[in-house]
């Protein structure tokens, strides 16, 4: 898909989740921000920055934590929502910006903590991406990376990707725990450190938060019923009467910049 | 504009322009970062910059001339 129609899906996705994204139960878990809190170890000297950022969310947990917190997105929506929630929390040590992780607006060594969550599987090149969060972080910092960790096997990981991109069309690819260690390697920030937690749900309250087209709506929950019979899906599916409960597995991956 | 979606003093001290990696000028007046390098300008909104190089308004040659960048 060539670049610009990415872009547009990503922005047209995300403009509509923007509110819905920030309020949805699963993905506020507090203790799943205090688990990449704890990856990252923020101290009050730290300087943070949130790459994809979203509606802000994990800005706004590490801002009380750490001295300065910027947050930046493609999507304006986005960092309107990230500000508002921000306001409301009283956060005062946050900033917003708009812009693109493969380019990142920011001086070499400009942050010492450097995350991002659940961005990775849109991105068509997470390399340069990573390569970019690497080249901003000071060495020393941190560089974290959460998101969906699919099946090593490759049919699995197809049909989990497929799934996906029919829940969410600017869902470029989930990678699995041996890719995200190839990335880290590659961006010479060495073996990451790993914790895991599951984002679990009902297929319904999944499909309320995002926005396939109308008919891909019942070929995705089929495709959830099938994968709780014969695991296409290379995640935990279960039937429930009426209702079909899925678990994402997440993955934290951190990893500190090395000198030079 | 209002006063407290000013930018962030902080944050223009390590923006820089995303094409280049190279300095960037706060236009306060016009609201723009200025990439001399670039030849782009690009637009703060609501105190949020805009660093994307698609935003980005193309500096004139008249421009170009008449700015002088900081030394680094």
């Amino acid at each position: 898909m060539p670049q610009e129609n990415h872009d547009e899906l990503i922005l047209d996705q995300f403009t509509r989740q923007a509110k819905l994204f920030s309020a949805a139960p699963p993905i506020t878990d507090e203790k799943a921000l205090k688990m990449i809190r704890d990856a990252a170890a923020p101290s009050a000297d730290d300087r943070f920055l949130d790459v994809a950022c979203g509606g802000g969310i994990v800005a706004c947990a590490f801002a009380p934590f750490v001295r300065e917190a910027v947050g930046i997105d493609m999507t304006p929506a986005m960092l309107t929502e990230g500000r508002r929630v921000a306001a409301e929390k009283g956060l005062k040590n946050l900033a917003w910006q708009e812009g693109d992780a493969r380019a990142l607006p920011f001086a070499a060594e400009s942050f010492t903590i450097v995350a991002t969550r659940f961005s990775f599987h849109h991105f068509p090149d997470p390399a340069a991406v990573l390569g970019e969060m690497a080249r901003v972080c000071a060495p020393g910092g941190r560089v974290v990376v959460v998101d969906t960790v699919v099946s090593e096997d490759p049919r699995k990981a197809a049909e989990f990707n497929r799934l996906e991109r029919l829940r969410d069309p600017s869902h470029v690819r989930a990678l699995s725990l041996r890719e995200h260690r190839g990335l880290f390697l590659a961006a010479g920030l060495g073996l990451p450190r790993e914790s895991f937690y599951a984002l679990s749900d009902a297929v319904e309250n999944l499909l309320a938060r995002s926005f396939p087209k109308p008919k891909d709506g019942k070929e995705i929950r089929a495709i959830f019923e099938a994968s709780a019979k014969d695991e296409r899906l290379g995640i935990p599916v279960r039937c429930e009467g009426r209702r079909i409960l899925y678990s994402y597995p997440i993955a934290i991956l951190s990893a500190v910049r090395p000198q030079g | 504009m209002k006063e407290d979606f000013e930018i962030d003093p902080k944050l223009l001290e390590i923006l820089v322009c995303p094409l280049t990696k190279g300095p960037l000028v706060y236009d306060r007046a016009n609201q723009e970062l200025i990439s001399e390098e670039a030849g782009l300008a690009y637009p703060i909104r609501d105190g949020i910059p805009i660093m994307l190089v698609e935003e980005a308004r193309p500096l004139g040659d008249d421009e170009k001339r008449t700015r002088r960048l900081p030394q680094p």
